[in-house]
């Protein structure tokens, strides 16, 4: 049986919620977020496969993922199908957002991401793997913000 | 709050009657777990001593917790302390051990046996995690025996002159002061406890005792001491009575140990519930085999074998602190720990033992909990006290003080 961890979590961004949006939906935009991205191939506007090498210390491996966008309601709503394997197990995550006008050049974003893991992976634990998630994830975010906020 | 640790303050309270600020604080140390987490995991894997973790207590306050109010600390009792401890050794025995040297060895033993003079300078700063202490009794020819040491000291131009080595000393190489027992130079009696000043002249980390089986994120040193000049108000206690506070420093130690140990068997049934409901073997999860469903029956078993005594010998010492003079109350102190300490830290190591085989061979690897578990817990039926040393301590405050082994 897969381990099912959940996340959740907030940022802010000062631009306007278009802006966020056109962005967090743009997997061109998104490639220049992602850390230790090994390689990327945009299929279509809503599609798009990654190699990534996820980890912890000098534990590495690489996931093959497949990603796609399968909820968009623009400005407000978004969500994402990603599927990954690779030698450390298999991850499947449904990442959603959820974008609210704080004021004109301010959003506020809402996320959640729920997924299953298997393979050799779900043996670290699932604080580890949480928190090296959250890791990746607040480095993610802040590339984000760098890149829209400049 | 982690699920078995919500549990276990739970189940206390049906016989403890918790506060709220005593609630919060161990809500407190449980994020301060959460956070520590991964640091803990990279350094215990990159075999580094984590840095961060002197960062992260600073700021959720933890090395505060057990020390009184007027020395900088949050006051809290040896229940909450050991509770406290068990929730970090769930985490990492690594920062455990680490933990129980600064806080129980370390500033409860100043605390207890310190002059105001000594508390401003090294309890208060320690308490506020802006120096790091350590305690240094064994050396390479004397660890369970104690009366063996051969570090001495001397008295010289109105100062204390000490010479010897410390060995297996946590914290050594990295802290600012360790408190270091000597006997009177040619005696081997009149052992006396001194503050040591890191920065002083003739201080020597000879070496960082890299080879260690287990423990990775903590430090462990082999300390020299070449004509190292001490001043006279470093004596902590009495000169020629360092015995006791060397003792009574043990009696913290092994009631952290046991706490930390506890938190291990906690997580060795936390990973291998976990594992046994992912695997698949013979078409069936793990889970659902009999033989795996023993190995979680046992380790489920010692989880209430050992915490108990732990909790009940926290509770007891609630009782011992306020009254410290009572003979009766610290011979049953004295007992109640040795037994909490045997009993935790040999069912830690058994419980990582089968958490190992839950997991085949994912187990023997550092990269699972029970890989690390089954490490760090060997170290434990040692420190502060080996198996053997808790089982003759039992045996005497059984039998009669007339069938001490060494008397």
């Amino acid at each position: 049986m897969p381990m099912k961890l959940n996340f959740s979590g907030s940022f802010e961004l000062n631009v306007s919620r278009e802006k966020a949006f056109d962005f967090l939906t743009n997997p061109s935009s998104i490639s220049d977020c992602i850390p230790d991205l090994e390689k990327f191939e945009i299929i279509d506007d809503k599609s798009f496969n990654a190699k990534i090498k996820v980890g912890v210390s000098f534990v590495k491996g690489t996931f093959d993922m497949k990603c796609s966008i399968s909820e968009l309601d623009k400005p407000s709503h978004s969500k994402f199908l990603l599927e990954g394997s690779g030698m450390p197990g298999k991850v499947k995550t449904q990442l959603s957002f959820e974008l609210t006008e704080k004021s004109k050049n301010s959003t506020l974003i809402n996320w959640t991401a729920d997924s299953e893991l298997s393979g050799l992976i779900t043996g670290l634990g699932e604080t580890i793997l949480k928190r090296t998630t959250e890791a990746k994830v607040q480095e993610i975010l802040n590339r984000i913000k760098e890149k829209l906020e400049k | 709050m982690e699920k078995l640790f919500s549990q276990s303050i739970e189940d206390l309270q049906k016989i403890y009657r918790f506060s709220e600020d005593e609630l919060e604080i161990l809500d407190t140390v449980d994020k301060a777990a959460d956070e520590l987490a991964l640091s803990e995991f990279e350094c215990y894997l990159e075999r580094k001593v984590n840095k961060e973790a002197r960062n992260v207590a600073k700021k959720f306050g933890l090395y505060a917790i057990p020390i009184k109010k007027e020395y900088g600390g949050l006051g809290f009792n040896p229940l909450i302390s050991a509770l406290s401890e068990e929730r970090l050794g769930q985490m990492s025995l690594g920062f455990a051990i680490t933990y129980n040297v600064q806080v129980f060895l370390g500033e409860l033993t100043i605390q207890r046996w310190g002059t105001e003079d000594q508390k401003e300078t090294y309890l208060r700063p320690a308490v506020n995690g802006d120096i790091i202490l350590a305690y240094a009794l064994t050396e390479p020819e004397a660890g369970s025996e104690p009366t063996a040491l051969k570090t001495s000291f001397e008295e010289a131009g109105g100062k204390y002159r000490i010479n010897g080595s410390k060995y297996l000393i946590t914290n050594g190489s990295i802290a600012d002061a360790i408190i270091v027992f000597a006997y009177p130079q040619g005696k081997q009696e009149g052992m006396t406890a001194f503050i040591v000043d890191t920065d002083s002249e003739g201080f020597n980390v000879a070496m960082e005792l890299e080879t260690k089986i287990g423990l990775f994120s903590s430090d462990t040193a082999l300390l020299e001491f070449k004509d190292m000049e001490i001043p006279k108000e470093n004596v902590l206690g009495t000169v020629n009575k360092g015995l006791q506070v060397a003792y009574s420093a043990l009696l913290n130690g092994r009631m952290a140990a046991a706490a930390s140990s506890v938190g291990a068997i906690r997580d060795c049934l936390n990973a291998s519930v976990a594992r046994a409901k992912e695997r698949f073997q013979h078409k069936k999860l793990i889970a659902k085999h009999q033989l795996v469903q023993r190995h979680i029956a046992e380790i489920a078993q010692n989880l209430e074998m050992a915490r108990w005594p732990t909790y009940f010998a926290a509770l007891r010492k609630i009782e011992y602190e306020k009254n410290p003079d009572n003979v009766e109350l610290r011979l049953e102190m004295d007992k109640r720990t040795a037994l909490a300490k045997k009993i935790a830290t040999r069912l830690a190591f058994e419980s990582a033992d089968r958490a190992v085989q839950v997991f085949g061979g994912f187990g023997y690897s550092l990269l699972s909990a029970p890989g690390r578990h089954f490490c760090d817990t060997r170290a434990t039926r040692i420190y502060e006290g080996t198996d053997e040393i808790m089982e003759l301590k039992i045996a005497s405050l059984v039998l009669g003080k007339e069938f001490e082994a060494y008397s």
